[in-house]
């Protein structure tokens, strides 16, 4: 039988994306199958090839290695040989020449990792109904193979946008962090940070379907000087902090700087640059006595930032004496633990401080919601599937390990990384309340309507302290206490009646 | 560890205040930043001058930019040899063999170097994302 002269019954296939302008490859993979024993074809597409009925799939030997060689001697290569199927590949002009078909190219809707919902490329034959399938009825292959299947660009899967279920207490986003902050009462009221745009300079940020599923809103990555990879979060560590910003004001405009870990101050530079309401960071260096000559520069940018108005909020530590979560422009996020019964107390994980370095300056100011040691695995939050976090946080029962797999995207951590978020989640909601709110009025509104936290300890602090304990009233281990959203929201829209907008 | 001349090296340009004398270690607040401020002139001549040298400059916030090329772009315009080191972040090494996380200002026209107080190697930070694995 001559391939050449050979014309397979065109099939109609109205329900087909339309064709692409995209190039046909030059090397196509595609999966052959041999006539199978039970006489169903693989590709008959309603087949239901299970474990029990595999068997019908499979085909004698013999007719294998003759297909293979067949395909071989058309000039295929033939990469794999299996009971059930050939591997092979060509480029599309031999296709078309041995099976007497065209191949097109057609759009069709994805979701790419880090993309989300676009457009992706998939070889077809238009004469068949099934996409990908190619008929071998009427060419020089008919009596060794029952059809032909394009191979096809796979994605990875998309992570998912509910958190997994762990055998332990911990606190997920956004309810349970909107509750414990008491946020929940702000937004029935309206209040939820629209028009408010809160900049996080920390290690990018991560598309992940948890943002995208409650529609939540973030700008492109902005990257800092010297950083990389816009659309990767390697560490994880900034896609999952984001999460405690919207769980506290959903209707924020996050700003996300991607950092250099060894170019702080630029990324901080560049959050500046993009003329935010407020700046949240997550990091900060152990600094128990002096500065060195890289904190002056970023002391500097701090102290500028907040005579402009803008609000920056810090991580005290986690066991550090945390600059800049010591200086005193900026609002300083502690830890404060909720436990499933309620019980308010100090996070042993979180720093508290007197500043030897600007004296009379106490850390933090207010606390936010922050695990315990040994590892504060506390609230679920989401991240890049398979990144540092997901990776080392994975494996193991808790506190050993959070429960859940190392590329599920979700991972259980806090430490005051947690609490700064929140904490700029707040002071979003009573910007939106009162406009005219400064830093210097977040700080005290947020210290004002805080919980006071009168039981346990906060983390020791590198040659300072072994741990101190939180007691009535303001302390230094937890300030003020835990941020309570409603009662600060409050405080500001009092001031709006005061002074107006 | 050697330096990957893909993976870029930057370092904060801190200038001198326009006032002349340096900032103590821990003055700087809102409340009188504007005393720490270099004079806007030449701030940006300063940063013209790395630009024309082959560095990407960043914006100017408070007293300092940062300053963003290949390693031996570097290490050329400075005269020093650079080193990565996984917790310190970028030091120059020094003749006698040290590490320093300033370069130093010397091979530098003496106009650029004039309004510069330092030029800093900004080391990672000790807690936040860098450290996670760590748990610290």
């Amino acid at each position: 039988m001559d391939a050449d002269t050979q014309q397979a019954p065109p099939i109609p296939s109205p329900s087909l994306p339309a064709t692409s302008t995209s190039p046909l490859p030059r090397r196509i993979f595609a999966v052959a199958s041999p006539h199978s024993l039970g006489g169903t074809p693989m590709f008959q597409g309603s087949a239901g090839i299970m474990s029990h009925s595999v068997h019908a799939f499979a085909s004698p030997s013999d007719l294998v290695m003759s297909a293979a060689a067949r395909l071989a001697g058309a000039g295929f290569e033939v990469l794999q040989i299996t009971p059930f199927t050939i591997n092979f590949a060509g480029p599309p002009e031999m296709f078309e020449r041995a099976f007497n078909t065209r191949l097109v190219v057609r759009d069709e809707p994805v979701i790419k990792p880090r993309e989300g919902l676009t457009v992706g490329q998939f070889l077809d034959d238009p004469s068949t109904p099934l996409r990908g399938h190619i008929r071998t009825e009427g060419t020089a292959f008919a009596d060794v193979l029952e059809g032909v299947a394009l191979e096809e660009k796979r994605y990875e899967m998309q992570p998912s946008p509910f958190a997994p279920p762990t055998g332990y207490f911990l606190l997920r986003v956004p309810g349970d962090v909107s509750a414990a902050c008491n946020a929940d009462r702000v937004h029935r009221m309206g209040i939820t940070g629209r028009g408010v745009r809160v900049a996080m300079v920390d290690s990018g940020w991560y598309a992940h379907p948890y943002f995208e599923q409650r529609g939540y809103r973030a700008a492109p990555v902005v990257l800092g000087p010297g950083a990389v990879n816009p659309f990767t979060d390697e560490s994880g560590h900034g896609t999952g902090e984001s999460a405690n910003i919207f769980a506290v004001a959903p209707d924020v405009e996050l700003l996300p700087i991607k950092y250099s870990p060894v170019n702080t101050v630029a990324a901080f530079h560049t959050a500046v640059g993009l003329q935010p309401d407020i700046i949240t960071c997550s990091w900060g260096s152990n600094r128990p006595f002096a500065l060195e000559a890289p904190d002056l520069a970023l002391a500097t940018a701090v102290a500028a930032a907040v005579a402009q108005g803008i609000i920056v909020i810090f991580s005290a530590g986690n066991g550090h004496a945390g600059f800049p979560g010591q200086h005193p422009d900026v609002i300083s996020a502690g830890g404060a633990n909720l436990d499933r019964d309620a019980v308010l107390q100090a996070s042993n994980y979180s720093s508290g401080f007197a500043s030897n370095i600007y004296l009379g300056r106490v850390v933090p100011d207010v606390c936010g919601l922050v695990g315990m040691q040994p590892r504060a695995m506390y609230i679920m939050l989401p991240v890049e599937p398979g990144d540092e976090i997901d990776l080392a946080s994975a494996g193991g029962v808790f506190p050993t390990g959070d429960e859940t797999a190392f590329d599920d995207g979700w991972a259980a951590f806090s430490g005051t990384s947690a609490a700064a978020p929140q904490l700029a989640g707040v002071a979003a909601l009573m910007k939106q309340a009162y406009p005219g709110l400064t830093p210097v009025l977040a700080r005290y509104l947020l210290a004002a309507g805080a919980r006071d936290v009168e039981l346990g300890f906060c983390s020791p602090v590198t040659t300072i302290h072994a741990g101190l304990p939180a007691g009535p009233g303001p302390d230094l281990a937890t300030g003020a206490g835990l941020v309570d959203a409603h009662a600060s929201v409050l405080g500001a829209l009092y001031l709006r009646t005061l002074w107006g907008t | 560890m050697s330096l990957h001349q893909s993976q870029p090296a930057s370092a904060q340009v801190v200038l001198r205040p326009a006032a002349g004398h340096a900032p103590g270690a821990a003055e700087v607040t809102a409340a009188n930043v504007a005393q720490y401020l270099p004079q806007a002139q030449s701030a940006a001549a300063v940063q013209q001058a790395f630009r024309d040298a082959g560095f990407q400059t960043s914006e100017l916030v408070g007293n300092s930019f940062s300053i963003t090329a290949p390693p031996d772009r570097f290490e050329e315009y400075f005269g020093v040899r650079l080193d990565r080191d996984a917790s310190a972040g970028l030091r120059a090494l020094q003749e006698e063999g040290a590490a320093a996380d300033e370069l130093p200002l010397d091979r530098l026209p003496g106009w650029v170097a004039a309004p510069i107080q330092m030029v800093a190697l900004v080391p990672p930070p000790d807690f936040g994302p860098t450290s996670y694995s760590g748990f610290v």
